[in-house]
């Protein structure tokens, strides 16, 4: 068995989960504080992400997520990249444990340190982002 | 040209050299029926003889796998006798060697000797089909006939022996045939065995009573009466006198506890109670005691038991039939109370238990899948039950519920829990060993208060063990107390030692097995005989079975003198073990070699009485065969064992029954296949696919009607047994690809895997490619007319397709004609499935009188059938569309009567649906606080609907009821909650910001809440835009929920207009604040 390219980061928002919950399960809030995501359009079954400079680059993707696991699993339809969110609360649920788990197709493995930087950003925006809709 | 022999077992020989036959016992069969009616066949007409379950295609893609394997195993010189077209099947009849017509030729020319020369065994022993019988039947008629003529011409040369010996043989072949018996007598009388001739009437008129409860004919009666004149009449077996019982000791307490249940019991608070103790502590007696008592207070008291086939070792092969106990009961229960209402819907329904019932004529013989099924024959039951205990109590014991098989505890379970308002007690026992099923029935009946009373049997005192051992003789003191010492408390090893101890003839310590054996010796052969013959049987005998017992020259008398014995006694009609103990201790002490021939023995015989009878005990013939080490006998019960359990949709038998047949004969694929359906319909994924994994792998290559039947299947129950659209579709595409490779592949198997991919493209596919697929199907069917279930098909993909593309409007017609098509296939509960998908697309289209007017015709399905899960469903969405309405009072009463029915079936979640309902109702007509206590209650329950959602509900009434902070609590837990496409995911962030801007009004706190509700606003407003995507969470819900999602449906209009009106209302109250 060859085990997927993949990586792991977490953080910590000062909001409650259910603040953060609602960024992570809005794609039209996507652009807010997903690196490098300029714009989302829905579409049938999904939504789809256009890359900051890549207008005419649509990147169809999917929001997946399975009954039995209390995780929000977002899959790119184009390159099969996936992206496993989970909330934790902490504090009592004033705060929340972000984590984030990704996998990369075999193919674009080269782009697992910038995908790293993306998540790592990504992450910091969306746990201040909440910090901010919960005041 | 091949030779075909299937008188004994079926075997084909080429040039003297016999042909290995392929495994399969269809194949097998078919090649048997060809060769019994040589010509040519329709296919239609084989396809639907031999593959009568599964659709027509899939039959005639296994009709062409079987006619391959037995090309493959004929060869080329054989094979050319197969003829197989387009249209026909068949076998060439030009030098065609078949035994049966050879008999059959020679009976006609007068060659009788030769003709019964012929006859090796029973006409295709090893197969056990419907048709198989009448052949058989017919055969052995005219095998009679031969033997009565033979018997004839001995006698007039005056050849007595060889005559007696003819009759013995006719007199064999069919024990009630009261001619051939009467010869038989008259033969032997002639020849001066009087005994004999006596002996023979003895066992005819047994039979005849036992079996069809008539004397033997004035005829026969007048011969005997002759003969009797010169030699007494031994005394007849008597089964019915109930024998003194001894006076219970030393249960006093005991008894008075469960009398007291009885009597509120009897008094109409039904309920059950277990006695729990080691083997021989007395449970029978006490439990004979109660139900006597009960008897005496009028109740109608019926008692079945738990059975062990084999000896004390649980891993013995083979599993006991589905429902064991609960026949043996019903049967009895049945008989005391006369004739059951023939215009009920239970009585049809109890008839698959309950072969004797009989369903009555022109009942609908509809069909559900098998969930709905168990649940109606459970509710069978209990009707006959209420039916019963309306008429006077009932006491019902079911004994060693250790060894009840798993169907018969579910359904003491659920039994156990209809009964609390009826004049019913349920008496159970068991021993303290480990059995997993057991106790979840036991939990079952505690976790519904329908267990009053739990009593642990403990070791007698020692004084009441002495009182015992002197009742059963006249003991020293000395004795006596040497009793108490070896018995330990036990009553059984008390009266045993003490029996001993009387006759002088073992010492008291020697135990159970020695007294067995001491017992046994002191019969005579016949007598001993008889008794171990109980013993492998494992159950009681009644009459009919005495008369028939293998083995024995004169069943009758070896009875009475087995009974002098002191191991078994009579009781209501029937012979059994004084104990399971000493049962076990006898099947023991029985030698291998002749234990084994004793099971087989038993196994012919009942095999025989299944095929006279029509009863179900296939799954028993099955473990004697196995115990006698007759493998190869066992498979073809085995195989029918798992199509009688699938009759009472007993699913984990059958599955346990398909699997120990793969076991013997690895080789066939066909039971593989059905495994893999069995575990499917279990909602077993894995488990299906490996089997059918092992079956893809055993199906020759070249076997191209083998795959598509089998895929065909697949595609099929990945539609129902499991809602798995994507492999649905997979299996459809794979055996489009073995037609595609077929030179000239069969029509209606492609237009089903067609119609199939159709279905499966519009729920998880491409909904687009729906259309195309369907006119391929119409070109290919042309004008000829589709059975209905291809109809149902085709409506059902081009309905779900249109559900998809939120064409909702669009999808009605459709779907009702599959619903019509679906109700003319039998099929009830697939007509629903089309109507309430057309009842949720007219609420989706915001149609709502015509969701309503669809979802009455569901329910006018649903219930007259039986089908009450369904049932709820049904009433669940009337509730919901009703509600949408405005019409709370009528939602109202649809919610009691979706109640009534759930607290029938027991299921939580189901109860849970309820409460989720009544919730939603409470929270429209403003009752906020029984809105929160309903919708949590329907969390806890687990009911199916979405959870976030409903969460979101909860916490909506919560903060408008002022509960700022467990609405709070509420939500947060909805951040936890798995979500999936089937949620609507989308809207539930605008919906949780409108729940956020109540929880800020509760709090006082406007400006906060009037930012929550614009965030609303504006989610509601964007979702409001995409309609698409309502046909996506559609059917995601469809799979999810596994029904259509009138609940979780969203209005985004609806709620848009909710917040914005919530808004203003803020405004105009903060305008009033700033005026005033």
């Amino acid at each position: 068995v060859t085990e997927v390219p993949a990586f792991e980061d977490s953080a910590r928002s000062e909001a409650p989960p259910e603040e953060v919950w609602k960024l992570l399960y809005d794609p039209s809030r996507f652009p807010e504080w997903w690196a490098g995501v300029e714009t989302v359009a829905p579409d049938q079954g999904g939504y789809t992400m256009y890359p900051e400079g890549y207008p005419d680059f649509p990147m169809p993707q999917r929001l997946e997520t399975a009954r039995d696991e209390r995780s929000v699993k977002i899959s790119c339809l184009v390159s099969d990249l996936r992206f496993e969110w989970r909330l934790e609360p902490l504090d009592d649920g004033e705060a929340t444990a972000v984590s984030v788990h990704v996998e990369i197709p075999d193919q674009e493995a080269h782009r697992l340190d910038a995908q790293r930087d993306v998540i790592r950003r990504s992450l910091v925006r969306l746990t201040e982002l909440a910090g901010s809709g919960a005041a | 040209m091949p030779r075909i022999r299937l008188l004994g077992e079926l075997e084909v020989e080429l040039d003297g050299e016999e042909l290995r036959l392929p495994p399969g016992r269809r194949v097998r069969a078919l090649l048997a029926w060809l060769a019994l009616n040589p010509g040519l066949h329709p296919r239609s007409r084989l396809a639907a003889r031999f593959w009568p379950d599964v659709l027509d295609s899939s039959a005639r893609a296994s009709l062409r796998s079987a006619i391959w394997a037995l090309r493959s195993a004929l060869g080329p010189e054989g094979g050319a006798c197969l003829v197989a077209d387009r249209d026909g099947v068949g076998l060439r009849d030009e030098g065609l060697w078949v035994d049966v017509r050879e008999f059959d030729a020679l009976l006609a020319a007068g060659r009788l000797r030769e003709a019964v020369e012929l006859c090796r065994g029973e006409l295709l022993y090893e197969l056990d089909d419907d048709w198989v019988f009448e052949a058989r039947e017919q055969h052995e008629q005219r095998l009679a006939a031969a033997l009565g003529a033979l018997a004839a011409e001995a006698e007039a040369r005056g050849e007595h022996v060889e005559a007696i010996g003819w009759a013995r043989r006719r007199s064999a072949l069919d024990p009630l045939d009261e001619d051939a018996a009467r010869e038989l007598i008259r033969l032997l009388a002639g020849s001066g065995d009087v005994p004999g001739a006596l002996a023979a009437y003895g066992r005819l008129a047994e039979r005849l009573r036992g079996e069809l409860r008539i004397a033997p004919g004035a005829e026969t009666r007048a011969l005997v009466e002759r003969l009797r004149e010169r030699t007494p009449a031994p005394p007849a077996l008597e089964l019915d006198a109930a024998q003194p019982e001894r006076p219970l000791i030393g249960r006093e307490s005991e008894l008075e506890r469960l009398a007291s249940a009885w009597r509120r019991a009897r008094a109409g608070s039904g309920t059950a109670v277990l006695l729990t103790g080691e083997g021989g502590i007395g449970k029978t007696r006490l439990v004979e005691e109660l139900l006597a008592g009960a008897a005496a207070d009028g109740a109608c008291s019926v008692a079945c038991a738990g059975v062990e086939l084999g000896g004390a070792r649980p891993s013995e092969p083979g599993g006991a039939p589905p429902f064991g106990i609960w026949a043996e009961l019903l049967r009895d229960l049945a008989a005391e109370l006369g004739p059951l209402p023939q215009d009920a819907v239970w009585t049809s329904e109890l008839a698959r238990l309950l072969p004797g019932v009989g369903r009555q004529p022109g009942s609908p013989d509809s069909r559900a899948e098998p969930g709905l099924e168990r649940l109606r024959l459970f509710e069978a039951v209990v009707e006959l039950l209420g039916w019963a205990a309306r008429e006077r109590p009932l006491a019902l014991a079911f004994e060693d519920l250790h060894l009840a098989d798993v169907s018969s505890l579910e359904l003491l379970a659920y039994a156990g829990r209809r009964i609390l308002r009826q004049p019913v007690l349920l008496v159970l026992t068991r021993r303290p060993v480990p059995a997993p099923e057991l106790e979840a029935t036991i939990g079952s009946l505690h976790s519904r208060r329908a267990l009053a009373l739990e009593l642990g049997m403990e070791p007698l005192a020692e004084q009441a063990v002495r009182r015992l051992a002197r009742g059963a003789g006249e003991l020293s003191d000395a004795a006596v107390e040497e009793i108490v010492g070896v018995a330990g408390g036990s009553p059984l090893l008390a009266v045993e030692a003490a029996r001993a101890h009387a006759r002088g003839d073992a010492p008291a310590a020697a135990g159970l097995r020695d007294a067995a054996r001491a017992a046994l010796s002191r019969l005579d052969e016949q007598g001993r005989l008889f008794v171990e013959l109980a013993a492998v049987a494992g159950r009681e005998l009644e009459r009919a079975d005495v008369a028939s017992l293998p083995l024995l020259d004169d069943p009758r008398g070896a009875a009475s003198a087995a009974l002098g014995g002191g191991l078994l006694r009579a009781r209501e009609g029937a012979i059994g073990f004084r104990h399971a103990l000493l049962r076990s201790a006898v099947y023991d002490s029985i030698p291998e070699p002749a234990r084994a021939r004793l099971h087989e023995a038993l196994a012919d015989v009942l095999r025989r009485q299944a095929g006279r009878r029509s009863t179900r005990r296939a799954a028993d013939v099955a473990r004697h065969f196995r115990l006698a080490g007759r493998d190869e006998l066992a498979l073809a019960q085995l195989a029918r064992a798992a199509a009688e359990a699938r009759e009472v949709a007993a699913l984990q038998e059958a599955a346990d029954f398909l699997r120990e047949a793969a076991e013997i004969d690895p080789g066939d694929p066909e039971l593989l296949v059905e495994l893999a359906e069995v575990e499917a319909w279990r909602g077993l994924l894995a488990e299906s696919d490996r089997a059918f994994e092992q079956a893809l792998e055993r199906i020759p290559s070249g076997d191209a009607g083998g795959l598509v039947s089998a895929w065909l299947r697949r595609g099929r129950w990945l539609r129902g047994g499991i809602c798995h659209p994507r492999e649905s579709r997979r299996s459809y595409r794979a055996a489009l690809d073995v037609l595609d490779r077929e030179p000239a592949p069969d029509r209606l198997e492609r237009a089903e895997a067609l119609a199939g991919l159709a279905w499966a493209q519009a729920v998880a596919g491409d909904p687009e490619a729906v259309e195309a697929l369907l006119r391929e199907v119409g070109e290919i069917t042309g004008r000829e007319p589709v059975g209905d279930l291809l109809s149902h098909d085709i409506g059902v993909a081009r309905g779900h397709a249109l559900l998809r593309a939120a064409r909702f409007r669009e999808s009605y017609g459709p779907l009702v004609a599959a619903g019509a098509a679906a109700g003319r296939a039998g099929r009830p509960d697939m007509a629903y499935s089309c109507l309430i998908n057309a009842a949720s697309a007219a609420a989706c289209a915001g149609e709502f009188e015509r969701a309503l007017d669809f979802a009455d015709r569901c329910l006018a399905l649903v219930v007259p059938n039986g089908l009450l899960r369904l049932g709820v469903y049904c009433q669940s969405a009337r509730a919901t569309v009703l509600r949408q309405l405005g019409r709370l009072d009528e939602a109202a009463a649809a919610c009691d009567a979706a109640a009534a029915l759930a607290e029938r079936i027991g299921l939580e979640e189901l109860e849970g649906l309820v409460r989720h309902d009544r919730g939603l109702l409470a929270l429209a007509g403003g009752e906020l606080e029984r809105a929160a206590a309903e919708l949590e209650l329907a969390l806890e329950r687990g009911a199916p609907v979405s959870r976030p959602l409903a969460r979101l509900q909860r916490a909506e009434a919560l903060a408008r009821a002022g509960r700022a902070d467990e609405a709070e609590a509420e939500l947060r837990s909805v951040a936890l909650e798995p979500v999936s496409p089937s949620d609507f995911p989308d809207t539930l962030v605008a919906r949780m910001s409108h729940v956020q801007g109540l929880i800020a009004l509760a709090r006082g706190r406007r400006e906060l809440a009037e930012r929550r509700l614009r965030e609303a606003v504006a989610g509601w407003e964007r979702r409001a835009g995409q309609g698409a995507d309502l046909g996506e969470g559609y059917v995601s819900a469809l799979v999810d929920l596994g029904r259509p999602p009138v609940s979780v449906l969203v209005e985004p209009g609806r709620e848009l207009a909710r917040v914005r009106a919530e808004l203003e209302a803020l405004a105009e109250e903060a305008a009033s604040g700033m005026a005033g």
